[in-house]
């Protein structure tokens, strides 16, 4: 089935199989920066935007987003690019594997709440694992990703 | 899954007139359980432009639309003080956003999960849905019905009253299901005490409800711990439930009485 919608400010006409998800049609068309985890919806490393607002995609059918609009990390690469320096200075970036899910969390929250306290931002980004950093070291990148970015 | 057919109804009637023309059509809501299963689908009908994606206030209460996700139950101004905020409290550690952007109100009621935190609030609240063909019912029958795969939830209703409430739940760690939920409220000569997660469903206990009324938290912890069944699962042992049954209702019907 065919479907159009917005990529990353594009508009996109697709071919995709009505039982596909939008991961596996994301990562079908080239656009690997959201990754494959548990495949259950449960530790966000698929996070991508639907209409602004984060989503596990392993578990959003593609035919869903025919006429929305998908934000990827591939969309918000200046962004993703000052998180993955703070994440870098602050020693959180160890395989990596999560992080585009996070910069996807991190740029829904930074349009969701205004100046979030530090239970505000482990409440939003609650959603998105690590198996590395014990999030401490991503929660001193966030704060300053957030504080440099203001 | 395997979906021959997609279709987006614009609306919950052509959703209904879809249902009829295609016998076993499968509804998808959130779509993360349909996700998960293996059934084969060869007509998914997709609510999600259905229009039914609202929290609002009617001149009789609240109407939550059957595609109201979790995180707009969490965020909806209207719904923050509305029973003491119990529906945003059963709803905002579920998971993480991502899915609660996904979950979906319709989806949630019309799969009867054990394990629904939102089951067990809007039981305490005399929620009532409505469904295209069987029309409006409380929430309490319509669970109690064989579900018909052919009809549609389209709204819940709940009423312009003002509920003390408490919620309460336990869970294993904090973005878990709970292992057991518990919610109480009460208005007037009115009370509810609901507990669910047992594993099964949420259900009322009229026990503890009258002892809530008679402002006894105490007697109405003791009496749902010894009239409510409580089964195992993964997460917990039955007994291991009945205990937290009674301290959950202690501190519920204790923070409704205070």
């Amino acid at each position: 089935m065919t479907i159009v919608f917005t990529l990353n400010d594009r508009e996109v006409t697709w071919e995709i199989e009505p039982t596909e998800t939008l991961l596996q049609a994301l990562r079908r068309n080239g656009l690997v920066g959201a990754k494959e985890g548990c495949d259950t919806a449960s530790c966000g490393v698929c996070t991508v935007l639907l209409d602004n607002k984060p989503v596990p995609s392993c578990a959003v059918p593609a035919a869903r987003v025919d006429g929305h609009t998908v934000t990827t990390v591939e969309g918000v690469q200046d962004q993703a690019r000052r998180i993955g320096e703070a994440m870098a200075a602050e020693g959180a970036d160890q395989c990596g594997y999560c992080t585009p899910g996070l910069v996807m969390s991190l740029v829904a929250m930074e349009k969701e709440l205004d100046q979030p306290d530090d239970e505000q931002i482990r409440s939003y980004l609650a959603g998105n694992m690590c198996r590395c950093s014990g999030y401490t070291s991503q929660m001193r990148a966030v704060r300053k990703y957030l504080g440099g970015g203001r | 899954m395997t979906k021959q057919l997609y279709l987006k109804p614009r609306s919950a009637a052509e959703a209904a007139a879809l249902l009829a023309e295609h016998r076993r059509a499968v509804i998808i809501g959130g779509g993360a359980y349909v996700r998960l299963g293996s059934r084969r689908i060869d007509v998914a009908v997709d609510l999600y432009d259905a229009g039914l994606d609202y929290v609002r206030r009617t001149p009789n209460g609240l109407e939550l639309g059957a595609m109201a996700t979790f995180r707009m139950l969490e965020t909806a101004p209207e719904l923050q003080d509305y029973a003491d905020g119990i529906l945003v409290r059963c709803v905002e550690r579920i998971v993480g956003v991502q899915v609660r952007n996904i979950t979906t109100v319709g989806g949630t009621l019309f799969g009867r999960y054990g394990f629904s935190n939102l089951i067990t609030a809007l039981l305490a609240l005399d929620a009532e849905v409505a469904l295209h063909h069987a029309g409006r019912m409380p929430l309490g029958d319509f669970l109690a019905t064989k579900p018909d795969s052919c009809d549609l939830l389209t709204a819940v209703f709940l009423p312009d009253q003002v509920w003390r409430a408490s919620w309460q739940d336990m869970t294993r760690t904090v973005n878990d299901y709970a292992v057991l939920n518990v919610a109480a409220a009460r208005c007037g000569d009115q009370a509810r005490v609901v507990v669910g997660a047992r594993p099964g469903r949420g259900v009322r206990c009229p026990e503890a409800e009258a002892a809530l009324l008679a402002g006894d938290a105490d007697g109405a912890a003791e009496v749902a711990a010894s009239t409510l069944e409580f089964g195992n699962d993964v997460r917990a042992g039955g007994d291991y439930r009945r205990e937290l049954c009674r301290t959950l209702v202690a501190r519920a019907t204790a923070e409704v009485l205070a």
